[in-house]
C-alpha cells in the first residue's frame, strides 16, 4: 500500500471512491472459480515466447536489417533533425518555418469570454494558448457529482480533416495570467493558413450547460524572424559511443597541460573507477548553455526483485576545468529544465530512450566566468548478481515469530556460492506475513530474494537503499493466511554492491 | 530503523512464489491474485467511469479476460501490471463503443457526495472542488498517473510497467505534477 502524503490523500478524496460491495466481489470470485480450468490446462508450454518478446525480437531484427542495408551512418542520419528550443514551447523541429496566430481571436457567449491568445505551429505540432473569463455560477461545475465537461478541443482544416488534441495543460503564463494550452502533435500542413478551433464545451462547466461547439476561426502567419529560438543540437549517442572522448583522459591535478589543453582536475573523479557519460543535447541560450548528459542504464531481467545494475543515491554535479563546483539552478530554472527534458525525451529514438530516458540530466553551463571544459559527474554504485540460481533454505518457528512483538533472532550465516551474508532476524509484519532482516556487511549484499517454501505469497516488498547503512536490509513476504509452525525460508539472488562508478562527461562550446 | 518505519519504506510489489522452480500460475494462485487486486482494479475503473454499475461490469470483464488469457502470461510476477493493462483497455473500449466520455452518474453519486463533503468545512470543500477541477484539466496521461498511484495504489515500478515508461521518469513526472497541482490549488 502506498504511503500517501496529506496532499495525495486530498487528491484521493476528489475521486469519491464508494464503499465496495462485498457481495459483488464474492459473486465474481465464484464466477471466476467456476470458469477456471484444471491446473494442467493452464500450464505453459516449455518454450513459450510471449508476444511482447516476439515484437522485441522482430524490432531488433528490423534494426539489424536496416543497419546492414543502409549502413550505420545513414541510420544515424535518419534520426537527426534540426531542432530549436522555444521558451514556453519546448524543443521543436525547425525544418520548416514556424507560424503563429495572425491576430488573437476573442468571443463572448453565455457570459463567458474566451481569448485565443497565441498559436505556435511547427513541423512537429501546434500549441494553442487561451484564457477564459470567470465562469458564471449557473454553468460552473462546483458540486461533486455533477457531470463536468471534459471533451477536448480540436482543430478542423479547410479540407474537412480534423486534428485531435494530444494533451492540454493550464497554469500561470509568463505575464502572470492564468492560461490554458492545448497541444496537437499532428502538424497543420503548410498549405493551410487557416483552421477552426472547436470547443465541444468548456472546461470547468457542467456538461450540457454553457457554450457548446464554440468555434474560432484562426488565421496563421509566419512567425517573426526575431522570435527567440535557441539553437539546439541533438547529438546521436551512437556516434559518441563509437568515439569515446574520455577513454584516454587521466585525472590530473593541474588545470592545464603543457599544450594548454585543460584536463580533468583530480578531485572530480572520486569513484573507484570512471566511465563515460555522453552529451545528448545542447541548447545555446544568451548567457548559458543547457547541456544534457546521460549514462546508459542497465538492468538484469532475470532478477525477481529490483534488477537494476546501478544504484544512484548521489546527485549529479558539474565542475569547471579549475575544479570549481558550479551552483545548482534556482527553482524556476529547474522547472524550465524539467520541461525541456520532457520535450527532449519525446525526440529521443526508441533505442536512445531505453538507454538514457531515466538517467539524463541537464546542467546550466554559464558562458562566462568559468574555465572550459566543464565536467559533469554522476556517481553511482554498481550492483551485480553473481549467484542467480543457487539458494539456501533456513528453518524457523513461524508461530514463535507471530507471537512475538519483536523480531526473533536467527543469526544464521547464509552462503550462496561465493556470497556470504547473515539472516539476523525474522519478524511479523503488519500486512500479514514475515519480514526477514539481513546484514550483508560481510559480502556487501544489499538485497536478496526471500520466500517461504511451499506457500504462495503474492505480495512482497523490500526496504529501500539507505546510503548511510546500505548493508542492513529487509525483505518482506505477505500471505492471505499467515503460515505458522515450522517453516522454511528460501534465500536467493543476492545483490552485491560493487564499486562506486563516476560517470563523467566533458563538454566545451568548441566541441 | 524501527519496524514501522522500515515497513513503510517497503515497496509493495506484487509477487508470486516460484512453485518448484517454475513460474506456472495455478488456479489457486489466480484466486489469490484476484483477491489481492480486485478492489484496486474496481476503484481504478470507478475513477474512470464514475459509476458503480459500470465499474463492476468492467472489473468482471477484466478478470474474466485475465483468466482466459492466463496461459499467455509468461511472467506471473507481472500479474498486477498485466491485469491493470487489461482494465485500462476495457475502460478505453467502454468509452469508444458508446462514444462516451468519463462522466458521473449524477443521481447515484449525489447522496454520497453530499455526505462526504458535508463533513468538511466550507474552505476545505472549495479547495477540494478546485482540486477536482484542476485534475480534470490535466492531460490524459497525467490523470492516469494519479489514478494508478493514488486510486489503484500501485508502486511506481508497476505503473512504469503498465505505461511502458522508465520508473524514474514516472516518479519525476508524478512528483512534479503534485508540486504543480499543489501550487495551483494554493494560489
Amino acid at each position: 500500500m502506498n504511503d500517501l502524503n496529506p496532499f495525495e490523500k486530498e487528491i484521493k478524496q476528489t475521486y469519491r471512491l464508494p464503499e465496495v460491495n462485498p457481495a459483488y466481489f464474492k459473486q465474481l470470485e465464484a464466477k471466476l472459480q467456476a470458469k477456471q480450468p484444471h491446473p494442467e490446462a493452464s500450464a505453459r508450454p516449455v518454450f513459450h515466447i510471449a508476444r511482447g518478446w516476439a515484437y522485441a525480437v522482430a524490432t531488433l531484427l528490423l534494426i539489424g536489417v536496416m543497419v546492414i542495408a543502409i549502413g550505420p551512418s545513414k541510420v544515424l542520419a535518419q534520426i537527426q533533425a534540426v531542432f530549436g528550443f522555444v521558451p514556453n514551447v519546448g524543443l521543436v523541429d525547425t525544418s520548416s518555418p514556424f507560424r503563429q496566430l495572425a491576430q488573437p481571436a476573442s468571443d463572448t457567449r453565455d457570459g463567458v469570454t474566451l481569448d485565443i491568445q497565441s498559436a505556435f505551429l511547427s513541423a512537429d505540432g501546434t500549441i494553442i494558448t487561451y484564457t477564459m473569463s470567470d465562469l458564471p455560477t449557473e454553468i460552473k461545475h462546483s458540486r461533486f457529482g455533477e457531470p463536468e465537461c471534459n471533451l477536448p478541443a480540436y482543430l478542423t482544416l479547410p479540407d474537412g480533416s480534423r486534428i485531435e488534441a494530444a494533451g492540454s495543460s493550464s497554469g500561470n503564463s509568463p505575464d502572470g495570467s492564468y492560461a490554458y494550452s492545448i497541444r496537437f502533435s499532428d502538424p497543420v500542413p503548410v498549405n493551410f493558413n487557416q483552421a477552426t478551433l472547436v470547443f465541444p464545451c468548456l472546461v470547468g462547466t457542467v456538461r450540457g450547460k454553457g457554450p457548446e461547439d464554440w468555434q474560432f476561426t484562426l488565421i496563421f502567419k509566419p512567425a517573426p524572424e526575431n522570435l527567440a529560438v535557441y539553437p539546439a543540437t541533438l547529438i546521436p549517442s551512437q556516434a559518441q559511443i563509437e568515439n569515446p572522448v574520455l577513454a584516454t583522459v587521466e585525472p590530473a591535478t593541474q588545470p592545464r597541460t603543457e599544450t594548454g589543453i585543460p584536463v580533468m582536475p583530480a578531485m572530480i573523479v572520486d569513484g573507484d573507477r570512471q566511465e563515460e557519460m555522453v552529451v545528448l543535447s545542447v541548447v545555446e541560450k544568451p548567457d548559458s548553455y543547457w547541456v544534457t548528459w546521460a549514462y546508459p542504464d542497465k538492468s538484469d531481467d532475470g532478477i525477481q526483485r529490483n534488477g537494476y545494475l546501478y544504484e544512484q543515491p548521489f546527485n549529479p554535479v558539474l565542475y569547471d576545468a579549475n575544479g570549481t563546483q558550479l551552483p545548482v539552478p534556482d527553482h524556476e530554472t529547474q522547472l524550465e529544465l524539467w520541461e525541456y527534458e520532457d520535450s527532449l525525451r519525446n525526440q529521443l529514438s526508441d533505442q536512445e530512450g531505453l538507454l538514457y530516458d531515466s538517467t539524463l540530466h541537464t546542467f546550466v553551463v554559464p558562458k562566462s566566468g568559468i574555465l572550459y571544459p566543464v565536467y559533469a559527474r554522476q556517481n553511482v554504485y554498481e550492483r551485480s548478481f553473481p549467484e542467480k540460481e543457487e539458494y539456501v533454505d533456513v528453518e524457523f518457528d513461524g508461530s514463535k515469530v507471530q507471537a512475538s512483538d519483536e523480531p526473533v533472532e536467527i543469526n544464521r550465516e547464509i552462503q550462496i556460492g561465493s556470497v556470504k551474508f547473515m539472516l539476523n532476524a525474522i519478524g511479523k509484519n503488519q500486512f500479514g506475513g514475515y519480514s526477514f532482516l539481513f546484514d550483508g556487511t560481510e559480502g556487501n549484499v544489499v538485497q536478496c530474494q526471500a520466500g517461504l517454501v511451499g506457500y504462495t505469497t503474492n505480495m512482497g516488498g523490500s526496504s529501500s537503499f539507505n546510503p548511510d547503512d546500505p548493508f542492513h536490509f529487509k525483505q518482506a513476504e505477505m500471505y492471505s493466511q499467515i503460515p505458522t509452525g515450522m517453516l522454511t525460508v528460501r534465500v536467493s539472488q543476492p545483490a552485491v554492491l560493487g564499486e562506486r562508478i563516476s560517470f563523467i562527461g566533458s563538454w566545451s562550446p568548441e566541441k | 530503523m524501527n519496524e514501522t518505519k522500515a515497513l513503510k519504506k517497503e515497496s509493495l510489489a506484487l509477487m508470486m512464489n516460484e512453485a518448484e522452480g517454475t513460474h506456472q500460475t495455478t488456479t489457486a494462485d489466480f484466486t489469490e491474485l484476484y483477491r489481492r487486486n480486485a478492489t484496486n482494479v474496481f476503484y481504478y475503473l470507478y475513477s474512470r467511469v464514475r459509476n458503480v454499475a459500470d465499474a463492476e461490469d468492467l472489473a468482471s470483464q477484466t478478470f474474466l479476460t485475465a483468466l482466459e488469457n492466463l496461459p499467455k502470461l509468461r511472467d506471473p510476477l507481472k500479474f498486477t501490471p498485466w491485469v491493470f493493462t487489461i482494465a485500462r483497455n476495457k475502460a478505453f473500449d467502454f468509452f469508444r463503443k458508446a462514444q462516451r466520455r468519463p462522466t458521473v452518474d449524477f443521481d447515484e453519486e449525489l447522496d454520497q457526495t453530499q455526505a462526504t463533503i458535508g463533513e468538511l468545512s466550507q474552505a476545505n470543500q472549495d479547495r477540494l472542488r478546485d482540486l477536482e477541477r484542476l485534475i480534470s484539466r490535466l492531460n490524459p496521461l497525467e490523470q492516469e498517473y494519479l489514478r494508478l498511484r493514488i486510486v489503484a495504489d500501485l508502486p511506481f515500478a508497476e505503473i512504469a510497467s503498465i505505461l511502458n515508461e522508465p520508473e524514474i521518469r514516472i516518479k519525476k513526472k508524478y512528483y512534479r505534477l503534485l508540486e504543480r497541482l499543489q501550487a495551483q490549488v494554493e494560489k
